[in-house]
């Protein structure tokens, strides 16, 4: 922290007539901070000015010439006035606001991210409708052609998960389970089948643990608790199961008193390539209360027991998975097709059917029911994550065939990725961002990676 | 300078200072001329303008003005005479020339005028300006009053009037009271003529030019006395020749080279006399020299609505009792003059008694004049006056008033989805009552079965034929589609359904056939075995073509049409017993298309003009609507059963309020062309048109509980959904049961999905 003392105002040379403003630089990245005396800077600097102020107060004025071992490289920095980013000028934002320039305008800097830069695209026989990576490298898809599979890092399909008789839907890594270097995950898919599977990755080999029965429509999304333990799927019937994780804790296939389904899985289990019989799962619990169907679930990730859905019916419910009640129930007028929860910021953001992304505080009281709107999509928006880092960037993938890169404290979205063709409107069904990673599916059958430091 | 110079060149002026130089400028000649005798030049130059003038002007005056300001110039400050007298003039203009300084600066002016009067032999001798204010100031500068353009009356407290050059007081003079002044003013000759000066605070005599001037202005004349308005033209620049013209300058050039633009000008006749659009010599035409003038009056094609001009009935000649001197037996009788005058004015068989005067100059004043002018003014006083009222409704207040469509969302906007995969045209979609998958038939003979969020087709039925009309089974506890195609009605499941509900429908199919009797209307079929595994049902054969198929709300029974099958043209099929009836005998009319009401037992069948409503519990007649259109093509009903839309060919969507009258509450006409189908939803207030030229129309259409309150129709979106291929755009358009979306189908091979 070498922090050299900042130029006095009295000695600052600048053009007459340019109107300053007097501003406190703070960060809460400490490794970057600076002084705390308020420094008088031209009104007309935009964030490169800035960015440029504080590394020269920060002693990083070398240029790519300079070989210098001492003087440190700039790093670009991005601003937050009144914690929104600042995107235009200094005297503009204050003009905007009706801001004086005589007051002292408080500003916090974080490190600037780099846009995300494609990382690989691995090709699929099918489009993809769900994506989920995996902390240790690892990517799950789920297909429209049935099948699910399991990448690497490199682009090596590890496995083909067989099982399913319709298109895949959604997918999940079950956290928590792995040991040593087994994976549990489970794919919902549109033939109302729930599969529990297990891909060991000494032996390169994956099997079904368990098949969750129960549901009477296609399975729409499927979502793991953040210990592992509690899976809730949901599905187009309109109800919310929610099942164990144990692959012990299964029913024998004698025990299942649907005489004829019994006879049909029978002949499915004799056909497949796993000779011997699914154990099957029946749900714990059963939450009802969605007229309609259900697109999507999430769990908190900070806490086990809240489950959120969103559904056609234009709610987002929160429910009580202890209590199996439906805690909160807030509508909007478009139906939700992807949602997720972020554990740092409490806040759930959700793609709908008029590509806008509407973010919601469930711990707000009545009144105020969306929080902030996101529009800049121009099609559905099938699904969004947080970023598993940052509390305020998540990515959006949608039917525009584009990802995009939000910053809740911007309005406009930080990066727009390409997730198809858009002539051919290809259509993005999954997105997820894993460490430092977006991943990304679709109607283009790619399997797209983006490398995204944030 | 120039000016002065040029004339001194072409003209051999008398000055002539031996020397041709062009740079040759008025200050050395005045130089020279100073430097010489200065005799020499400038006299004879004024004695020839005043030997001139003379001629010219013949005043006697002039000249001696000429000298006077010269004389002004020069001699003011010896003589210091305020009143200068004509004689003294005439003395001092002898002399003035001697005095060499000032002589070299009034010779400027002198020789200008010496040099113009020269060329311009008729020009008038031009007078020296008359400035009485320059006169007084040099004559006292000492006193000039500096104060400037300021009101006199702000220095009336004070002793003085104004300032010097130098800043010093002009102080006023003492001014005696009326009787000195009028003393004074016996004294002095020149009083008459004398004004006073409030600047300079003094009395000043004009001269004898001035007064002459301020004359002539009173007059109304010119105040200079020597111009002359009426100067005659002098020809510079004239056809004759000139042994010494005004400029000596060569002919230009472009005087003897052809003129391009003269050419060009002249090609253009040739070209149009070689095309024949000038015919030279011919006269011009007659009849349009006939259409220059004509009389606006002529052809008032105008249409009146009444009779503009009624000539009056013609006086009917005079009749020998009418006559000043008529024929002994016309003169009435005594006793007839009693009798007239008896009878009242109105039964007067004629209003005046003949009458014979000797001659006519005998003939008296019309006696009843008066009388009947009167009259006449009176029956125009007394007559009544009707005010004409005139209509004056702004225009804009007969609009209804209808909310604003922002208000009405939701309703489709925007396109989501287009599902491809169809290779022709795609002639009818369905949607599943759950809202998850979507059907359509097409021209490509195909059956494809969609995803509804993804876009994705997830199965593919080939038949034999084009598929005409595709419906699913609105029962959620079925999963059936009907669809027609050809003369056969196939019942399809596509298996995509949970396994109770797929299991559910298996049995009624297999309960259908096990209870099947015999064929009466219709023949009903098992499926080949490749067929039944890809999820055909049932094959029924008809006799001809069917073009709509539609189920009954329950889903057991469906109602076929075959527009040409005569009196089999409508067939009620039912699923769970495998039966085919035919409740008409006979056909109406060429029957579009029928529908079950949503909640009573009533049939509707919509042919060419009319919709009618038979009530199948009694089997009876109810109703018909005539919606006064040519030919209908399609029908919905609304989901609360008291209204309905149909569209037509002709470009018309009527509304129909069942229990209002049987005639539509209200037609639109929105569409271009032929609508092909319209629409209800079944849960928000919404309806559809689309159309030939590819557009879907949606319309806010709330009914509401009360009966007293009519419907709400509202024009909210027009979707440009499909491109016109073969003259057919938009074919089918339907709702999603359950969200505010809208699906077409066009002639493009595309379904869309509106949001």
């Amino acid at each position: 922290m070498t922090t050299e003392q900042p130029p006095s105002p009295a000695t600052s040379t600048n053009k007459v007539g340019d109107i300053q403003v007097q501003v406190r630089f703070r960060t809460r990245q400490q490794q970057h901070a600076v002084t705390d005396t308020a420094i008088l800077v031209p009104a007309r600097l935009r964030r490169y000015g800035l960015s440029e102020i504080i590394n020269h107060l920060l002693g990083r004025t070398a240029t790519d010439t300079e070989s210098d071992e001492t003087t440190l490289k700039p790093i670009p920095f991005n601003f937050l006035i009144d914690g929104k980013f600042l995107q235009t000028s200094l005297k503009t934002y204050l003009d905007n606001h009706g801001l004086s320039t005589e007051n002292i305008v408080e500003l916090e800097y974080v490190e600037a991210t780099l846009p995300p830069s494609p990382a690989a695209a691995f090709e699929h026989d099918e489009w993809i409708s769900s994506v989920r990576g995996h902390s240790s490298g690892l990517v799950l898809t789920g297909c429209f052609d049935t099948l699910g599979r399991v990448w690497d890092r490199s682009g090596v399909c590890k496995a083909v998960l067989k099982g399913h008789s319709g298109p895949i839907k959604s997918v999940s890594w079950i956290p928590e389970s792995s040991i040593a270097e087994r994976y549990r995950f489970v794919t919902g898919g549109q033939d109302a089948k729930v599969f529990g599977w297990e891909y060991d990755a000494e032996g390169n080999k994956s099997r079904i643990l368990y098949e969750c029965v129960g549901h009477t429509g296609s399975v729409e999304g499927v979502a793991c608790s953040p210990d592992g333990k509690e899976l809730a799927t949901v599905s187009w019937d309109g109800c919310v199961l929610l099942w164990n994780t144990d692959p012990n804790d299964v029913e024998e296939a004698e025990d299942d008193n649907g005489g004829e389904s019994r006879k049909r899985r029978k002949l499915k289990s004799d056909q497949g390539a796993d000779s011997s019989v699914i154990p099957l799962k029946r749900a714990q619990k059963r939450l009802t209360g969605h007229v309609g169907p259900i697109s999507c679930v999430t769990f908190a990730p900070t806490n086990s027991a809240m489950l959120v859905t969103g559904g056609w019916d234009h709610t987002v419910r929160a429910w009580d998975v202890e209590q199996s009640t439906n805690t909160v129930t807030r509508n909007c007028e478009k139906v939700v097709l992807g949602m997720d929860y972020s554990g740092e910021n409490g806040l759930i953001v959700t793609g709908h059917s008029d590509g806008v992304l509407r973010l919601w505080d469930l711990r707000a009281q009545e009144g105020q029911t969306v929080k902030l709107h996101l529009s800049s999509h121009t099609n559905w928006v099938s699904s969004v994550r947080w970023s598993s880092t940052n509390s305020y960037t998540f990515v959006s993938g949608s039917y525009d065939s584009t990802i995009k890169v939000w910053d809740i404290r911007s309005t406009t979205p930080m990066y727009t990725l390409a997730g198809g063709d858009k002539t051919k409107e290809q259509k993005v069904f999954g997105v997820d961002w894993v460490g430092e990673y977006i991943f990304s599916g679709g109607e283009d059958a790619l399997l797209r990676s983006f490398a995204a430091k944030v | 300078m120039k000016r002065a110079r040029t004339p001194q060149k072409s003209h051999p002026a008398p000055i002539d200072p031996s020397t041709d130089d062009e740079e040759y400028t008025l200050a050395e000649i005045v130089d020279d001329d100073s430097a010489s005798d200065g005799d020499t030049v400038f006299f004879s130059a004024e004695s020839d303008t005043e030997e001139v003038d003379g001629i010219n002007s013949a005043s006697e005056e002039e000249p001696a003005e000429d000298e006077d300001e010269g004389d002004d110039d020069e001699g003011d400050e010896d003589e210091g005479d305020e009143i200068p007298e004509g004689d003294e003039d005439e003395f001092s203009s002898d002399q003035s020339p001697e005095e060499g300084d000032e002589f070299a600066s009034s010779g400027d002016d002198e020789e200008e005028e010496e040099d113009d009067g020269t060329v311009r032999v008729l020009r008038k001798k031009p007078l020296p300006e008359i400035d009485p204010v320059y006169d007084e100031d040099t004559s006292d500068e000492e006193t000039a009053n500096t104060v400037g353009n300021v009101p006199k009356e702000w220095y009336d407290e004070f002793p003085h009037s104004g300032y010097t050059v130098d800043g010093k007081k002009i102080m006023k003079s003492a001014k005696g009271d009326q009787l000195d002044a009028f003393l004074s003013a016996m004294d002095d000759p020149d009083t008459w003529r004398s004004v006073y000066d409030n600047l300079e605070d003094r009395n000043i005599v004009l001269t004898k030019e001035e007064l002459e001037m301020i004359k002539r202005i009173q007059k109304g004349d010119f105040a200079d006395p020597t111009s002359n308005p009426y100067e005659p033209t002098v020809e510079w620049f004239s056809s004759k020749t000139q042994i010494t013209p005004l400029s000596a300058a060569p002919e230009p050039k472009r005087r003897f080279i052809p003129s391009k633009w003269e050419a060009q000008r002249i090609m253009h006749i040739v070209r149009a006399i070689r095309q024949g659009r000038i015919v030279p010599g011919k006269k011009a035409d007659k009849k349009k020299q006939q259409s220059q003038f004509y009389s606006i009056w002529d052809d008032a094609t105008e249409p009146t609505d009444r009779i503009m001009h009624i000539p009056p009935p013609k006086a009917s000649l005079p009749e020998h009792e009418e006559s000043y001197n008529p024929p002994e037996e016309y003169l009435p009788t005594q006793q007839e003059i009693e009798e007239w005058e008896k009878t009242d004015p109105q039964d007067r068989p004629r209003n005046f008694v003949p009458k014979k005067y000797n001659n006519l100059r005998n003939v008296p004043g019309y006696n009843r004049f008066i009388q009947e002018r009167f009259d006449r003014c009176l029956d125009l006083y007394l007559c009544p006056r009707v005010i004409k009222k005139k209509l004056n409704i702004d225009p804009e207040s007969l609009i209804p008033k209808l909310p604003n469509p922002r208000d009405l969302q939701p309703f489709p906007t925007t396109l989501a989805i287009t599902y491809k995969g169809h290779t022709a045209r795609i002639r009818s979609i369905s949607i599943d009552p759950t809202g998850q998958y979507l059907v359509s038939g097409s021209d490509d003979n195909t059956v494809r079965l969609w995803e509804i969020v993804s876009g994705r087709c997830l199965k593919t039925w080939t038949f034999d034929e084009p598929i005409t009309f595709i419906t699913w089974n609105p029962n959620k506890a079925l999963s059936l589609i009907a669809l027609a195609s050809h003369t056969s009605v196939y019942i399809i499941t596509p298996k995509k359904a949970s396994p109770e509900i797929q299991s559910a429908t298996d049995a009624l199919i297999s309960h259908m056939w096990a209870n099947q009797t015999k064929h009466t209307n219709a023949e009903w079929t098992k499926p080949t075995d490749k067929h039944a595994a890809q999820g055909r049902l049932v094959t029924i054969r008809c006799e001809k073509n069917v073009t709509f198929v539609t189920w009954h709300r329950k889903g057991d029974y469906f109602a076929t049409v075959s527009p040409d099958g005569a009196s089999k043209s409508i067939l009620i099929h039912q699923l769970s017993k495998g039966l085919s009836q035919n409740p008409f005998r006979k056909a109406k009319g060429l029957v579009q298309r029928v529908s079950f009401h949503p909640t009573k037992p009533f049939f509707f069948v919509a042919t060419q003009r009319t919709v009618r409503v038979y009530n199948l519990q009694t089997q009876t007649h109810q109703k018909t609507l005539q919606p006064s259109t040519k030919w209908i093509s399609s029908l919905s009903i609304h989901p609360a059963g008291d209204n309905l839309i149909i569209g037509t060919y002709d470009k018309r969507l009527s509304w129909f309020d069942m229990d209002l009258s049987s005639k539509p509450y209200k037609t639109l006409r929105y569409h271009k062309q032929a609508i092909r189908n319209v629409s209800f939803h079944s849960r928000y207030p919404l309806f559809a048109s689309c159309g030939d030229e590819g557009s879907v129309n949606i319309f806010h259409g709330m009914v509401y509980n009360d009966l007293m309150m009519n419907p709400l129709i509202v024009p909210v979106k027009t979707l440009r959904a499909h491109e016109v291929v073969d003259g057919l755009g938009a074919l089918h358009c339907e709702f999603h049961p359950t969200q505010p979306w809208i699906f077409s189908c066009g002639a493009d091979a595309t379904i869309k999905l509106f949001s």
